[in-house]
């Protein structure tokens, strides 16, 4: 048996998580669909003559990918640092920190989409292609490569379209009239309400403690920071029994990542804090922000996050 | 109606589709592109019923009632038009498809149908970068990235990716920290004789 190699062309479009990411390929007469978990890829191949529909819709998609959260997490630490040894160009820097922000939020809000893939058998949504722009390049070519092996419609199809079922729809049916049906995901359980219950209760406490500061609420703090490490975790395991839905992951993602993001700009700025000073040695790894610039942003983003998660948890179907 | 907007799975106007561009979803006001291919309308799919067999005819190894319609160029087991796998221009019975002749050799990436891969190159570098947020670990985790790195390093890759960087990078930076351990350790011991 000949052992040919199969070559993939990358189609643009590419989703980078943290841990996950997602990407389109063309083969010879297939699309590759490729779900990356870091240690494990999981493939999908759509042949081209088997594709029957391919519909893009224009949704907000809030999507915070690893380039888009390192560039943030870079600039905000510049920001941090220049605050203490160049406090004017600190303010340039939160302008531009403030351009990119808005042009994120408008990119998300109005340019981006969500695919979705049909065959006679499988619906599939296609993840790489959450902007608009990446999204019809990939349509322009994928059309190309479909209308080389099905050809094109000669004529009106819309009207014969009616008649005809797109994707799996029996299969949809069989599955909705199970009589056992899988419980649907919760948008909050007891472990996401601690969750959102201890971040809030921080940007509290953290908020207080700037004007009252106490050793006992800075000890309260630790203790609910490390309730929201817990309840993160808990958040995942839910989520990987399809207890939870992924929202809920996702903020417990991004609140993971704010967490240590404050811990590291903590340390990064008193060792710049201490070279000013003209102390030296290492600096010690502080389980609670101590400057009172890290304490507003730590205090505003654990109270955005709780906010943010209270809305997934009541947000009405 | 076949084709449903993604936002709100409500069906679309055909007359948009028929002839917009894009259209607009009369339930939820999102926009959509949408593209119909000649395959939604090729006959409804599902396998083909496989015609009974008549007194005196082959029948299928795996179904006695079924008309063979060939032999299994692997076996030689008849099967019928139910059982039988075209492949790379032959006719497998599913046994021998599922069995790992067919299946493509670990050093032809990609000739295969595998559906997952296991990124040796990937969790090797990850090994051995991630530890250094937590600089003491790497005493552990060096030793680990580069036996990963060694041993799997003729393991397929991704079926999309083609280089074997990821596998010399971690086992370079393995190496730097084995190499600074020792060195630390070495340093240390010196000075506290000396």
């Amino acid at each position: 048996m000949a052992n040919t190699r199969q070559t993939y062309r990358k189609l643009p479009g590419r989703r980078r998580g943290f841990v996950l990411s997602a990407s389109l390929w063309t083969g010879a007469d297939h699309l590759l669909s490729v779900r990356s978990a870091r240690f494990q890829e999981q493939y999908k191949r759509f042949y081209f003559r088997d594709i029957q529909a391919i519909v893009i819709t224009k949704m907000p998609r809030f999507v915070v990918s690893a380039p888009v959260l390192a560039a943030a997490l870079l600039l905000l630490t510049a920001v941090l640092i220049l605050r203490v040894l160049q406090p004017a160009s600190a303010a340039w820097l939160w302008l531009l920190l403030g351009a990119l922000t808005s042009a994120w939020i408008y990119i998300s809000a109005a340019q981006s989409c969500t695919c979705r893939l049909y065959t006679a058998v499988s619906r599939e949504d296609l993840p790489s292609l959450y902007r608009m722009w990446t999204a019809r390049k990939a349509l322009a070519e994928i059309e190309r490569r479909i209308a080389e092996v099905q050809g094109v419609f000669t004529e009106d199809w819309a009207e014969a379209a009616d008649s005809r079922a797109l994707g799996p729809m029996q299969a949809a049916d069989r599955s909705a009239a199970s009589n056992h049906p899988p419980a649907p995901a919760r948008r909050r359980t007891w472990v996401s309400d601690i969750f959102l219950a201890s971040l809030f209760a921080d940007a509290v406490i953290t908020m207080i403690e700037m004007r009252a500061p106490s050793s006992w609420l800075a000890d309260v703090s630790v203790a609910l920071t490390v309730a929201q490490i817990a309840g993160a975790i808990g958040i995942f395991v839910q989520r990987h029994r399809g207890i939870l839905r992924v929202g809920m992951q996702r903020l417990a993602i991004t609140a993971l990542l704010f967490i240590g993001g404050i811990t590291y700009a903590q340390m990064i700025g008193d060792s710049f804090a201490a070279a000013r000073a003209g102390r030296r040695g290492p600096v010690a790894l502080q389980p609670h922000p101590r400057s009172e610039a890290v304490r507003r942003i730590y205090s505003g983003g654990a109270a955005l996050l709780a906010i943010a998660g209270f809305v997934l948890s009541f947000k009405p179907e | 109606m076949p084709v449903p907007c993604n936002r709100c799975n409500r069906p679309l106007p055909k007359w948009g589709l028929a002839t917009e561009p894009s259209t607009l979803c009369p339930d939820c006001g999102a926009t959509s592109i949408v593209r119909v291919f000649p395959a939604l309308f090729y006959a409804a799919g599902g396998p083909v019923p496989a015609e009974a067999a008549a007194e005196g005819e082959a029948a299928c190894f795996d179904h006695p009632g079924k008309r063979a319609v060939a032999a299994c160029s692997r076996c030689g087991r008849f099967v019928c038009q139910l059982c039988s796998v075209e492949f790379k221009g032959a006719v497998w019975c599913p046994s021998c498809f599922t069995a790992d002749e067919v299946k493509a050799p670990a050093a032809s990436p990609g000739a295969g149908f595998e559906n997952a891969r296991t990124l040796y190159d990937s969790t090797a570098l990850i090994v051995a970068v991630a530890p250094l947020l937590l600089w003491p670990f790497t005493a552990i985790s060096a030793p680990i990235a580069l036996f990963i790195a060694l041993r799997y390093w003729k393991r397929p890759l991704s079926l999309v990716r083609r280089w074997r960087w990821r596998s010399a990078l971690a086992a370079a930076i393995a190496l730097c920290e084995i190499g600074g351990w020792i060195w630390g350790t070495a340093y240390f011991v010196l000075k506290a004789r000396t």
